[in-house]
């Protein structure tokens, strides 16, 4: 008998990491090797602050086991900066996906006083 | 008598030209510090170009009025650092607005023996900005320099 669950797991790569779909092709580093993932990018979460553009990244479980604070993920040669996890809660994960927050384009604007 | 380009000048060669800060940034970021006159605020630098620092005019204070021409000029130490340590006490240092400070420490004197003796360094306020754009530090003096008004000198530059 075919649960929910078990369509969910087809779908992960059928729909939702289909690069067709909702994911673009991506580059994962962790400063020692680099792997190539489908990654979505939430394009409702970017957003400016802290001097720079933030959003989630939705990274599969089963393609990075464990990301890191200033891990990147680089997509068409832009390349987003894992960023701190909040409240030392740990990344987000469902145990399928990880949920990273990413940052890119830092800048300095304290000069302005 | 110097102007408030001259003073640009003056400051911004000198800390260019400064060993300590060229030794501290590579001590602690393995490359020379970077220098900019005044900055381009709809593409402001990142975090490849710390350290950092910004040179911008403020104000000017002068006319017949005045005995004394004053200039206040903004000096802003930048760095992009996540290090943290622990000390000996166990306390938990992010080290970036410490790294702030000694840099504003070097780069403080290194504009006082870079200005002539006829200007006078007769303010330095400080501000310490660490926590909105972490781990984008700055630490910004406002330096008020003022100078003599001579008699035959231009009273308005």
């Amino acid at each position: 008998m075919a649960f929910f669950a078990d369509d969910i797991l087809t779908d992960l790569d059928a729909v939702f990491y289909n690069t067709d779909e909702f994911a673009v092709t991506g580059v994962y580093s962790d400063g020692s090797r680099d792997i190539d993932i489908s990654v979505i990018i939430d394009a409702a979460d970017i957003r400016a602050d802290r001097a720079g553009i933030t959003a989630v990244a939705y990274v599969k479980a089963a393609d990075v086991q464990t990301p890191g604070y200033r891990h990147t993920i680089t997509v068409d040669g832009v390349t987003w900066t894992v960023d701190q996890e909040k409240h030392g809660a740990g990344y987000r994960n469902d145990g399928l996906v990880w949920q990273l927050p990413v940052i890119r384009g830092q800048r300095a604007t304290q000069w302005r006083i | 008598m110097a102007d408030i380009n001259t003073l640009l000048d003056l400051i911004t060669a000198g800390l260019s030209s400064d060993a300590a800060l060229s030794a501290w940034a590579t001590i602690y970021y393995d490359k020379p510090h970077a220098v900019f006159e005044s900055c381009d605020p709809r593409n402001e630098p990142g975090p490849d170009e710390c350290p950092l620092i910004i040179v911008t005019a403020d104000s000017k204070s002068t006319g017949q009025g005045h005995s004394v021409k004053r200039h206040v000029i903004h000096v802003a130490c930048i760095v992009y650092d996540d290090a943290r340590e622990v000390t000996l006490e166990g306390v938990v240092r992010f080290v970036a607005e410490r790294r702030g400070e000694e840099m504003r420490t070097l780069a403080l004197a290194a504009v006082r023996s870079g200005l002539t003796d006829d200007i006078h360094l007769e303010e330095v306020e400080t501000k310490f900005l660490p926590l909105d754009e972490y781990p984008l530090v700055a630490v910004v003096m406002t330096l008020v320099l003022s100078q003599e008004t001579l008699i035959g000198q231009n009273p308005f530059e």
